[in-house]
């Protein structure tokens, strides 16, 4: 035993030595047993294991500038969310997980915008008094044929004032040996809203939303280490898409916001993944295209660059780039009446975004307790503007928001 | 395949008699399919073609099976090459003599996954003489195969062992791992110490399974493709990997670097254990608690 003690010393010194080989060599590991994925009945032998992961994230708005605020509480949200989920194997071919959320929301939100005796958007927010709770539960199953798999999906969401059940399904299918995946899925969500009494709407009525949601993409292996798919979507929702919290100002009168009852959106992307195997890098390149009926379109950019450190860390840094017209209802506020529809939603608004994130991820197998851990961590930083929107914006929307979001998760499997 | 096998699963689980037959049968199939010592057998088929440049059109599963070659075949720099089992002609370990290098150099040109036209589907063989063993690692790919087909029968705790290369179909009931015994290469009666395995697969090869000896020198079956004569410098070596398949495939390099191939498995950032020809031992799954 104490032989065994000092060879084992003696081969770890031997493997520090080595570090320099220690890039290239891993790579054989890795491609040999991505190679063994590939051969029938062997694909999923590393995943039929159930694992349990708790994630705690905390999103926190930055307080709205004195210049911008004219009445109302400076503190903007602040969201802690616990996640917890569950997946694994019910029998060979068959997957099933669950999800739960907790999230506890606190803080104000901007409530109407008014000009001040210059004619600048000021905003007014609501007191800090929101808050809210929400959970939700989501089921979802997974199951597999041999070139194919069937997705399916049910939750529901609840809130005091906010009640939501939805229901997917969906289907993967390869095929050109697996170098293609077709994908197509359809959602349905049924939403109820109670609004809580507020100063202006003493006895607001019960209304109900409808989404549906369409997806299809296409993958296409290009060579052994890139890979695109291209994503279309479509949703459509109706019924009371207004906010209720929200009113606009019109010539000095403060009527609800509201918007048209239908709203059509259509998106389409593509998403490019490239390995490079000497750096032990992937770029993750997105972009998606977004226009809806109500005319607002948009622009997403994303690059990540996955980063493995021997093995041992994945490093993520990533940033994300979103340009947005606005809805052709949308004003900071009106002078004259714009009609039938107005809303003052900074969401509706014209404006840029850019975000940076850095998330670090590390595994440990067989210990503790012969189950393969996951620890990760992250730090997103998101600022949106005016300056930031690939067109020129005249007025920026003075509820505009900026926010820091971290995140900690741990996942076990067994 | 020509070494005992055996399946162990828990009854209860589902129908282990049924299950029991099931794996029993897949690896009679693979045995039928790639065994080049069966008339009627695909390997026989694609061997009997060589020559030929129309070649032979294989089925999905055999062409996967020769992409991962391929992928063995470079991830290797050409020593695992599924092309070099003709070179046993020469070293015929049962005469226990050693051939002429007039014998090996006859067939050298006759070896070598480089001559092979290899476009899915169709594998053209294009000298006659050549030949493809499978043998190399449809063993360790017929314990994968069983125990993913036990797996998609409900069975959830079992083991499957074709000739000590083994495949995890899960571990014992309550989550304790297999303890898997590897016996020293010199002394088989001997166990170096046992291995705690959860999931996985976990292979084996050395010096020990088929040799001759002559002038005191031992002369192992794992023939350099590229020489033609045996490897020298690791007697032993088992690697633990996701698949048995994998492990596999590590131990035939790890032996065929010879003396190269300690070096290689403790760079390989896989589990593994090996014994030098010297009798020193070495590899990660020393830092693993093992019980001597």
């Amino acid at each position: 035993m104490r032989d065994l003690r000092r060879q084992n010393r003696a081969a770890r010194r031997r493997a520090r030595h080595r570090k320099g080989s220690l890039r290239q060599r891993k790579g054989v590991l890795a491609v040999l047993s991505a190679s063994a994925l590939l051969l029938p009945g062997l694909a999923r032998a590393q995943e039929e294991r159930w694992s349990v992961d708790y994630g705690y994230s905390l999103y926190s708005e930055d307080n709205i500038d004195s210049s911008k605020l004219l009445a109302g509480s400076a503190q903007r949200y602040e969201i802690d969310t616990h996640q917890l989920s569950m997946r694994g194997p019910l029998t060979g071919r068959l997957d099933f997980g669950l999800d739960i959320v907790q999230e506890a929301m606190t803080g104000a939100t901007p409530w109407f915008i008014e000009p001040d005796a210059q004619g600048k958007p000021m905003v007014v927010m609501t007191g800090a008094s929101i808050e809210d709770t929400r959970t939700d539960f989501l089921g979802h199953g997974t199951y597999y044929l041999d070139t194919a798999r069937l997705n399916f999906a049910s939750g529901y969401s609840t809130e005091d004032d906010y009640q939501a059940t939805n229901f997917s399904f969906g289907t993967e299918h390869d095929f050109n040996e697996k170098n293609t995946t077709l994908s197509w899925g359809a959602g349905l969500s049924l939403d109820t809203l109670d609004p809580t009494p507020t100063a202006t709407n003493a006895d607001p009525s019960q209304e109900d939303k409808r989404t549906i949601s369409l997806f299809t993409g296409l993958s296409q292996v290009i060579d052994r280490s890139s890979t695109f798919q291209a994503t279309f979507s479509y949703q459509n929702g109706s019924g009371f898409l207004s906010d209720p919290y929200k009113l606009v100002t019109i010539g000095g009168t403060h009527p609800a916001d509201s918007r048209p009852d239908s709203r059509n959106q259509f998106a389409i992307g593509g998403r490019y993944r490239r390995h490079f195997e000497r750096v032990m890098g992937t770029l993750h390149a997105d972009y998606r295209f977004f226009i809806d009926d109500w005319s607002i379109q948009s622009h997403t950019v994303e690059l990540a660059w996955y980063q493995s450190v021997f093995e041992l860390f994945t490093i993520v840094p990533s940033v994300r780039y979103y340009t947005q017209s606005q809805a052709d209802f949308y004003g900071p506020y009106f002078v004259t009446s714009p009609g039938e529809y107005a809303s003052s939603d900074y969401r509706l608004s014209p404006f840029g975004a850019l975000s940076e994130k850095l998330r670090i991820e590390t595994r440990v197998s067989d210990w503790p307790f012969h189950m393969a851990w996951k620890l990760g961590a992250s730090y997103e930083r998101y600022q949106s503007s005016g300056s930031l929107a690939i067109q020129n914006v005249d007025v920026e929307n003075p509820g505009l928001v900026s926010f820091n979001v971290f995140m900690l998760n741990l996942s076990a499997r067994f | 395949m020509g070494s005992p096998c055996e399946l162990h699963v828990y009854a209860g689980d589902a129908d282990a008699h049924a299950t029991l037959a099931a794996g029993q049968a897949e690896v009679l199939r693979l045995e039928a399919k790639y065994s080049r010592y069966r008339e009627d057998s695909l390997a026989t088929r694609i061997n009997q073609s060589a020559g030929d440049p129309r070649g032979v059109v294989v089925d999905d599963e055999t062409a996967q099976l020769l992409d991962y070659a391929e992928a063995c075949f470079r991830q290797s720099d050409g020593l695992f090459d599924i092309s070099s089992g003709i070179l046993r002609r020469a070293w015929n370990l049962k005469t226990g003599r050693l051939p002429e290098q007039a014998e090996i150099d006859a067939l050298l040109p006759h070896v070598g996954w480089r001559r092979v036209r290899w476009q899915a589907p169709r594998i053209v063989l294009p000298r006659a003489g050549m030949q493809l063993d499978f043998g190399g690692y449809v063993k360790e790919y017929a314990a994968d195969r069983v125990a993913a087909l036990c797996r998609s029968r409900g069975v959830q705790h079992g083991l499957v062992d074709l000739g000590g290369d083994l495949a995890v179909i899960g571990p014992h009931p309550g989550g304790t791992p297999w303890r898997v015994g590897i016996r020293h290469p010199r002394d088989p009666a001997r166990a170096l110490g046992t291995l705690p395995l959860g999931w996985g697969g976990i292979a084996s090869s050395g010096d020990y399974e088929r040799c001759i000896v002559v002038d005191g020198v031992r002369y192992g079956h794992i023939l350099d493709p590229r020489t033609g004569w045996p490897v020298r410098g690791l007697s032993a070596v088992t690697v633990a990997a996701s698949h048995c398949l994998v492990a596999g495939t590590l131990t035939t390099i790890g032996m065929l670097k010879g003396e190269q191939g300690a070096a290689w498995l403790d760079s390989l950032g896989a589990s593994c254990l090996y014994v030098t020809e010297a009798g020193r031992l070495g590899g990660s799954l020393l830092a693993q608690p093992i019980a001597a």
